[in-house]
C-alpha cells in the first residue's frame, strides 16, 4: 500500500507543477482593473481594441465596485487601475501604491426622479440643494450603498447639503463574494440602501417612482438602450460637484517589482494621447455624448 | 412579457448565429470545467481507490470529511484559495489570481470529494467477491484493482459526469478567481451575473439557454451511466 | 506426497476465534472433504488454505515449503491454488473473457488461450456457453463455469466451497461427477466442503470434520449439551439434553457441549442386556455405506449415529427396524 500512496502523491505533484511549465508567455498582457460602470458604458469595447492594434497588447479587465478594483492595486494583483474616485485615487499615488494620477476624462451624474418630481426639484442645477430638498419632503431615495464611486460621490453631496449623516456598516454581495463596508447615510425611512450595482438600483427606482444618483452612461443606456426603457427622468444635472473625474494609475514598481510598469504606462500614456482623446469624446451612446476628455490642453 | 418573447427570440439568433463573443465565452466555460474535472478525476479515482482497498485508523472520519466538504459553498473556496494565490499572499508569485488556472485550481477543490465520495460508494457496492476472485486467479495488486475498477466503471464513469456538471454551472469561484475578464476569464455563469447586471439581457438569456441545454444533456448522460452499471 | 502441513493454525474475527486447528495434513492427488455446520469455519479454513487470508497464528508448509505469508509469496502461492466459492463471482463480460482472465496474466499468448478454455469449457460441457454473458448463468451452469475457470489455470488444488449447495439435483450430480474427473484425470487435489455427508462420503478419499472451529475424526452429529447432576465416587453424573443419564470418570465442569465419537460407541451383542457402563438402547431406523465403513442411526431417547467397519457390521448384522444396545464409555466423549 505504502508504494501505492507514493505513486499518487508523484502524480499529485507532477500535475500541479504542469500548469506552471505549460505558462509561457505569447502576447504581452497588461492587466487592468476597473469599475463595473466603466465596462458597463462600453467605452472600453471601443478603446481597448484600438490600443491593442496601436501597441500589441492585450488588456485583461478585471471589473469591479471601485473599492474593490482600487484594493486589487494596492495588493498589486493588477497592473493599473482605472477608477472615479479622485480623492481616493489621490490618496493611492500619496501613499506610494501608484506611481502617477492621469486625468483621462470625465463624465457625470444625474439625479433622476419621476415625472411627477414630488420634491420638486426640476431645473435646479445646485445638486446639494436638490437633495436636501428630496430630504426634507421624505421622498424616497435608492442609493447605490455599495462603496461604489457613485456611492461615495453621493455620500458627498448629503454631507454638503449639511444633512445629518449616520454611520452605517454593512455586509453586501458583490459578484457572489460577501464583503462588509461602513459609509454614512442619512436617517430617514424615506431612504433606502440597496446594496447593487446602477443597473439594478434603476430598474428598482424606476419601479418605486423614486429619486437616485447615478452617472449618466448608465441612465442613458438603461432609458434610451432598451426595448423597455426606464421613466425615470433628469431633474438635477450640471453642478460642477456632479463631475465624475476618470483616473488612470499604474501600480508602483516600488510597491509590487512584478507588475508590467513598463505596459502599464504605455497603456496611460496612451489614453491620454489626442488620438485616444478624441475616440473618448466621439463615443456616443443611444446617440449622446457620455464622456468628455480631461487630457485635451 | 413581450419584452421577454422579445429577448428570448434575440436570444435563439444570437445561438443560432454562434456569434463570436458567444462562443468566446462557452469556450472558456468549457475549457476551465474540462480542465478541472480532468484533474479532480486524476486525484480523485486514486484516491478513492486507495481509500476503499484499504483499513486504516481514521477512514470512517475521512469518508465523514469527503462527504461535509460536498456541501462547502462555492464562495468559501473561492476565497480560500484567493488567500492563497492573491499577490500579497504565498502563492502570489505564480500571478495566478484572475487566470482560468486560478478557476480550475478552485473548481477542481470542489469536486474532489465528488469524484471521490463517488469513487468510494462505487467501490464499496461493489461486492467483496471480485477482489476475492481476482485474487484468486492469481492477480496481483494492481491487476486486481484493474477489475474493480471495471466492474464499478459504471459508477465511476456517473462520478465524472457528475463533477463536470457542478463545475459548468457555478459562478462563485470562477467570479472570484477570474475575475470575469472579458475574452480570458469570462465563463457562461459569470457572464450571465454580469449581463443581468447591466441589464442585458438577451445574452444572459442566450447563455443561459446553452447552459440549461448543457446541463441537461449532463443529467441524461448521468442517469443513463448509472442505470446502466446497476444492471 | 504430502500437499499442506498445518500446525498450530488459528483465526481471529474481532474477539472472536473462528479456527483453533492443532494440526492437519492434506495429501496430495485426493479429494478431501470437509463437513460441518454453519459457521464452523469452513469457510475460513479454505480462505486460509487458498492462501486468500492469513492466519492469526500458526505455520503452514506447502509442497514442503514454509509459507512466510508475505503479500508476494501469497500471491506466488495463489497462482498454484484456486478457490471456488459458494457463490461464485462472474466478472460481468463473456464466459471468454473470464476464463482469459488468469490466463493472460499468467502469460499465455492468445493462440493458447483459446484452447484452453476450449478444452476446459468442453470438459464440462459449457462449451456452448463460450460467448454467454457470465454473470447472466444459472446456478449450475455458473459452477460448470467456475469449475472451468479454475481448471484452465492447471492450479495444483482446486479448494470448493460447498460446490453443490445452491443448485438443483441434476446439475449436483453433474458437478460431483465433474470433481471426480479432474482428480482421476489431472491429478488436480481438491478439497470441498459440504453440508451433505452422503455426497461427500461417497465422494472423497478423506474426511475431515469441522466445529466450533476445531477438527474432529468423528462426525459433527451426536452433539449433546451435558449438566453435571451428581457425583457417584469417582465418577460424574451427567445428563445428556436432560433425558439420559451417563457417569463417566471425567470433570467437565458445570454446563458444556460434548460429542460422541460415532466410531467408539460400542454396539453389543444382542443378549447382554446387563452388562456394565453406560447403555442405551435404540431403533436402527437407518443404515447407509460409506468408501469403508457403515453409518447407523439409532433412535432412542437420543439419536446417536455410529459408524461400523464392515467387519464390525457383519458381526452384529442389524437391521432397520431391529433394536439394539450401544454401551458409551468415556473414550467415546470429546468435549466442545
Amino acid at each position: 500500500m505504502k508504494r501505492s500512496w507514493k505513486i499518487v502523491i508523484c502524480m499529485l505533484t507532477g500535475l500541479i507543477l504542469l500548469p506552471f511549465l505549460l505558462m509561457a508567455a505569447d502576447k504581452p498582457v497588461l492587466s487592468m482593473s476597473t469599475t463595473t460602470s466603466t465596462q458597463a458604458s462600453g467605452l472600453l469595447d471601443i478603446l481597448l481594441p484600438e490600443f491593442e492594434k496601436d501597441t500589441g497588447i492585450r488588456v485583461k479587465v478585471i471589473a469591479k465596485g471601485t473599492g474593490a478594483a482600487i484594493r486589487d492595486g494596492m495588493d498589486g494583483n493588477v497592473d493599473v487601475i482605472f477608477v472615479h474616485a479622485k480623492e481616493r485615487e489621490l490618496d493611492f499615488v500619496q501613499k506610494g501604491y501608484g506611481t502617477k494620477r492621469y486625468a483621462v476624462m470625465h463624465n457625470d451624474f444625474v439625479i433622476l426622479g419621476s415625472s411627477q418630481d414630488k420634491a420638486g426639484i426640476r431645473g435646479t442645477s445646485d445638486a446639494s440643494a436638490a437633495l436636501k430638498k428630496i430630504a426634507t419632503s421624505g421622498s424616497l431615495f435608492i442609493s447605490r450603498g455599495d462603496d461604489s464611486g457613485t456611492h461615495t460621490k453621493e455620500q458627498a453631496l448629503w454631507k454638503q447639503a449639511g444633512l445629518e449623516m449616520k454611520k452605517v456598516q454593512s455586509v453586501i454581495t458583490k459578484k457572489g463574494k460577501k464583503t462588509t463596508i461602513s459609509f454614512t447615510q442619512p436617517s430617514g425611512d424615506w431612504y433606502y440602501s440597496l446594496g447593487q450595482g446602477m443597473g439594478k438600483v434603476l430598474t428598482f427606482a424606476d419601479e418605486k417612482q423614486a429619486y437616485t444618483l447615478s452617472d449618466r452612461g448608465t441612465y442613458i443606456k438603461y432609458k434610451f438602450g432598451r426595448k423597455q426603457g426606464i421613466d425615470l427622468e433628469v431633474l438635477c444635472e450640471g453642478d460642477q460637484l456632479l463631475y465624475n473625474p476618470y483616473g488612470v494609475i499604474p501600480v508602483n514598481p516600488k510597491k509590487h517589482p512584478h507588475t508590467k510598469f513598463d505596459l502599464a504606462r504605455q497603456y496611460a500614456e496612451w489614453i491620454v494621447s489626442p488620438k485616444a482623446q478624441k475616440m473618448i469624446a466621439d463615443y456616443r451612446l443611444e446617440g449622446k455624448q457620455l464622456f468628455y476628455p480631461d487630457a485635451i490642453q | 412579457m413581450g419584452f421577454f418573447t422579445d429577448s428570448l427570440l434575440s436570444a435563439l439568433d444570437l445561438v443560432w448565429s454562434m456569434d463570436r463573443e458567444l462562443v468566446e465565452i462557452v469556450t472558456v466555460s468549457l475549457k476551465v470545467s474540462a480542465g478541472s474535472t480532468l484533474l479532480s478525476a486524476c486525484f480523485g479515482i486514486p484516491f478513492g481507490f486507495l481509500v476503499s482497498f484499504n483499513t486504516f485508523r481514521g477512514k470512517r472520519l475521512l469518508i465523514t470529511c469527503l462527504n461535509t466538504m460536498l456541501a462547502f459553498p462555492t464562495v468559501a473556496i473561492g476565497l480560500f484559495v484567493y488567500a492563497f494565490i492573491s499577490r500579497r499572499a504565498i502563492l502570489g508569485v505564480f500571478d495566478l489570481l484572475y487566470t482560468q488556472e486560478a478557476i480550475v485550481i478552485g473548481q477542481t477543490i470542489l469536486i474532489f470529494p465528488v469524484v471521490a465520495t463517488f469513487t468510494i460508494s462505487s467501490i464499496s457496492q461493489i461486492d467483496q467477491g471480485y477482489r476475492k476472485t481476482a485474487m484468486t486467479l492469481g492477480a496481483n495488486g494492481w491487476q486486481t484493482a484493474a477489475v474493480i475498477f471495471r466492474e464499478a466503471r459504471f459508477g465511476i464513469a456517473a462520478a465524472v459526469i457528475a463533477a463536470f456538471g457542478r463545475v459548468i454551472s457555478e459562478v462563485g469561484i470562477s467570479m472570484m478567481l477570474g475575475g470575469n475578464a472579458k475574452g480570458f476569464t469570462r465563463t457562461i455563469t459569470t457572464a450571465m451575473a454580469l449581463e443581468y447586471d447591466k441589464g442585458e439581457f438577451v445574452l444572459a438569456i442566450a447563455l443561459g439557454i446553452i447552459l440549461i441545454s448543457l446541463s441537461f444533456s449532463i443529467n441524461i448522460l448521468f442517469h443513463f451511466v448509472q442505470g446502466r452499471g446497476k444492471e | 506426497m504430502i500437499l499442506y502441513q498445518l500446525k498450530q493454525i488459528s483465526q481471529v474475527f474481532g474477539s472472536r476465534t473462528v479456527l483453533n486447528i492443532d494440526e492437519l495434513v492434506i495429501e496430495q492427488g485426493l479429494i478431501h472433504g470437509l463437513l460441518g455446520p454453519n459457521g464452523a469455519g469452513k469457510t475460513t479454513l479454505m480462505n486460509i488454505l487458498g492462501f486468500l487470508e492469513a492466519p492469526a497464528t500458526g505455520q503452514i508448509t506447502f509442497e514442503g515449503t514454509a509459507v512466510d505469508f508475505s503479500r508476494r509469496h501469497l500471491q506466488q502461492l495463489r497462482r498454484q491454488v484456486v478457490v471456488v466459492s459458494q457463490r461464485p463471482v462472474m466478472f460481468t463480460t463473456t464466459v471468454y473473457k473470464n476464463m482469459a482472465f488468469g490466463l493472460k496474466i499468467r502469460g499465455f499468448s492468445s493462440g493458447e488461450r483459446r484452447r484452453i478454455i476450449d478444452e476446459s469449457l468442453e470438459l464440462v460441457g459449457m462449451r456452448h456457453m463460450i460467448a454467454a454473458q457470465a454473470h447472466k448463468l444459472s446456478g449450475g451452469e455458473t459452477q460448470r463455469v467456475v469449475l472451468a475457470r479454475a481448471l484452465a489455470l492447471s492450479p495444483r488444488v482446486i479448494i470448493c466451497d460447498e460446490p453443490t449447495s445452491s443448485v438443483d439435483l441434476e446439475s449436483q450430480q453433474a458437478i460431483i461427477k465433474l470433481l471426480k474427473q479432474i482428480n482421476e484425470e489431472k491429478g488436480i487435489s481438491i478439497i470441498l466442503s459440504s453440508h451433505d455427508r452422503f455426497q461427500t462420503t461417497a465422494l472423497a478419499h478423506r474426511t475431515l470434520f469441522l466445529d466450533h472451529g476445531k477438527l474432529f475424526n468423528g462426525a459433527y452429529e451426536n452433539m449433546f449439551s451435558v449438566k453435571t447432576v451428581g457425583q457417584e465416587g469417582q465418577d460424574t453424573l451427567f445428563s445428556l439434553n436432560d433425558t439420559v443419564t451417563l457417569r463417566l470418570p471425567m470433570d467437565i465442569g458445570f454446563k458444556k457441549r460434548i460429542l460422541l465419537d460415532p466410531w467408539r460407541i460400542e454396539l453389543l451383542k444382542n443378549g447382554a442386556p446387563h452388562a456394565p457402563g453406560n447403555l442405551l438402547q435404540g431403533k436402527v431406523t437407518q443404515i447407509s455405506q460409506g468408501k469403508n465403513s457403515i453409518r447407523l442411526v439409532l433412535e432412542s431417547e437420543i439419536q446417536l449415529v455410529l459408524m461400523l467397519t464392515p467387519e464390525q457390521y457383519h458381526t452384529h448384522m442389524p437391521m432397520i427396524g431391529s433394536s439394539v444396545s450401544v454401551r458409551i464409555s468415556h473414550n467415546a466423549v470429546s468435549v466442545l
